[in-house]
């Protein structure tokens, strides 16, 4: 079983390391831009003035970020899913001899990781050019803040595999119109910190869309038409 | 009495696209070591058979088996135990010639790779060119090498021919036939294109729309199955009698496909008082056989 999941890793590493690779170094330069920027901005208003406008004002100053873990999800989901789908190549990976679930979920897991792997890297380095020049008073709120971008990409990486999987386009242009509405749900202005009430909500999202693509694989092995 | 073991059984299938009838209470039974062919127009039913066959599809009713388990619910036994041709020669473009056999290589533990280079290697492609930039015989190949080295049991085959051309197919057929009757392997294809199809398989499925129009050895349809061309004084008769399979006509010239021989056919003429000259039987192989069985248009 090991060996089929690592020849299975391989083949969805195959598809997806330039994306990968591309998502991380976007994400990286963002992050790097950030840092460049508070820089910038402490030595051109000085530190008392950029730092009340960050405690008074609440202005998030890593804006730039927003928007990268669904453009990495974006990146990875659609690196994957695409080819399966194209001339519904996923029938090849159903007819391995392994649990169609297993195949799904295993590609599934493999996005995931790298997603998550990417993110990572990209708050934790962001974390750390944040540690040399704010209190922690100023980043726990930006984590806070982040975090439903982060919880928002995963939740469009798992709507881009459930999706994929949808059999019939009508069906999939619903989705995406639903899967749209329910993004921005992560993606609202709460202000810096704000967010930490919403938070339920947004983990069960991501929770009830992580598995949403055994619904539509489901329907793919029916050959729903 | 030696009992016959069936890879495949199919009872009783049913199945409609939304109001649309594809067939009703179709069976299909394939013995083991036999090589079927499903012969059909496009859009006869021939990729929704493959579907139920490969579980992507439930029908409306009956149930298909293979090697005794529901096609809707293989198991990864089972699974190993058949190669699966897409039609299309479809497979992981992404991938170049090596890659796609280290994948594979993992799922299947009497994976033979010597199978697989032996036909890769005549391919004149460069060492890492993917497969989405090879012409549609070199696909062909790779699909074909893939499905030798997983060295299945079972090898279903969804319209293989497409696209092929006449040498490719030719070689492909050769190829396939040996394999599987050297190694005893059950096979199961459809095609649409007939030609040359009478030198791979063992027994014919003919499908039309809706129906099964035979379905036995090859060998019973093509000496049963007969044609005979005529021309009459009119171009405007029709048959009724059920002797008369497929009558298709260009002017006066007729041709006349039947189950009857020869004297019956002229014994119908004469009984309708219709004048004929050039009566001639023609010599009909597996392809005049089908286009004389489910006609022309």
């Amino acid at each position: 079983m090991i060996e089929k999941l690592k020849h299975l890793i391989y083949k969805e590493w195959l598809k997806t390391r330039w994306y990968a690779t591309i998502a991380l170094l976007l994400s990286l330069g963002t992050v790097i831009y950030i840092f460049i920027s508070i820089r910038s901005d402490l030595n051109l208003l000085g530190a008392p003035q950029y730092f009340s406008s960050l405690i008074l004002e609440k202005s998030i100053f890593f804006g730039k970020f927003k928007y990268i873990p669904i453009i990495t999800a974006l990146l990875i989901g659609l690196s994957q899913f695409v080819p399966e789908v194209t001339d519904k190549r996923i029938k090849l990976s159903l007819h391995l001899p392994m649990e169609n679930t297993t195949v799904i979920y295993s590609m599934v897991l493999f996005g995931f990781a790298i997603i998550t792997a990417i993110q990572l890297i990209s708050v934790l380095l962001l974390t750390l050019f944040m540690s040399v020049y704010f209190p922690s008073e100023i980043i726990i709120p930006s984590l806070q803040t982040i975090l439903p971008w982060i919880l928002g990409g995963m939740t469009c990486y798992f709507f881009i595999a459930m999706i994929s999987l949808e059999p019939i386009w009508k069906y999939r242009f619903l989705y995406i119109i639903f899967v749209y509405f329910v993004l921005r749900l992560f993606y609202y202005s709460y202000g810096l910190g704000n967010a930490v009430t919403i938070y339920p909500i947004l983990f069960i999202i991501t929770l009830i869309s992580s598995v949403s693509v055994i619904y539509t694989s489901h329907r793919f092995n029916k050959g729903e038409l | 009495m030696e009992e016959t073991n069936y890879v495949i059984e199919c009872r009783n299938l049913t199945h409609y696209y939304g109001k649309k009838l594809v067939y009703e209470n179709l069976n299909i039974a394939v013995p083991e070591g036999r090589i079927m062919g499903l012969l059909g127009k496009n859009g006869a039913g021939k990729s929704t058979t493959i579907n139920i066959l490969n579980g992507f599809l439930e029908p409306r009713s009956g149930q298909c088996l293979i090697y005794g388990e529901d096609t809707q619910n293989l198991s990864p036994e089972t699974k190993r135990r058949i190669g699966y041709l897409i039609e299309g020669h479809i497979q992981y473009s992404f991938m170049n010639v090596h890659q796609i056999e280290k994948f594979y290589s993992g799922f299947y533990k009497n994976w033979k790779a010597d199978a697989y280079w032996n036909l890769i290697n005549r391919l004149k492609i460069l060492p890492k060119q993917k497969i989405s930039t090879m012409s549609c015989g070199q696909r062909a190949q790779v699909a074909l090498g893939l499905i030798l080295a997983q060295d299945p049991d079972l090898l279903i085959l969804d319209d293989f021919s497409l696209g092929l051309d006449p040498g490719y197919r030719r070689l492909f057929i050769d190829y396939m036939r040996e394999y599987c009757k050297a190694k005893g392997k059950t096979v199961f294809l459809t095609s649409h294109i007939i030609q040359d199809m009478g030198r791979l398989i063992d027994d014919v499925l003919i499908m039309d729309y809706n129906r099964v129009l035979v379905q036995g050895p090859v060998k019973d349809f093509t000496d049963k199955f007969k044609g005979f061309i005529f021309d009459l004084e009119r171009d405007d008769i029709t048959f009724s009698d059920s002797l008369a399979v497929n009558v298709e006509h260009i002017n006066n010239h007729y041709e006349f496909y039947t189950y009857g021989d020869e004297t019956e056919v002229k014994k119908l003429l004469e009984a309708q008082g219709l004048a004929y000259s050039n009566f001639t039987q023609l010599d009909m192989t597996l392809e005049d056989a089908f286009i004389g069985l489910t006609g022309k248009y």
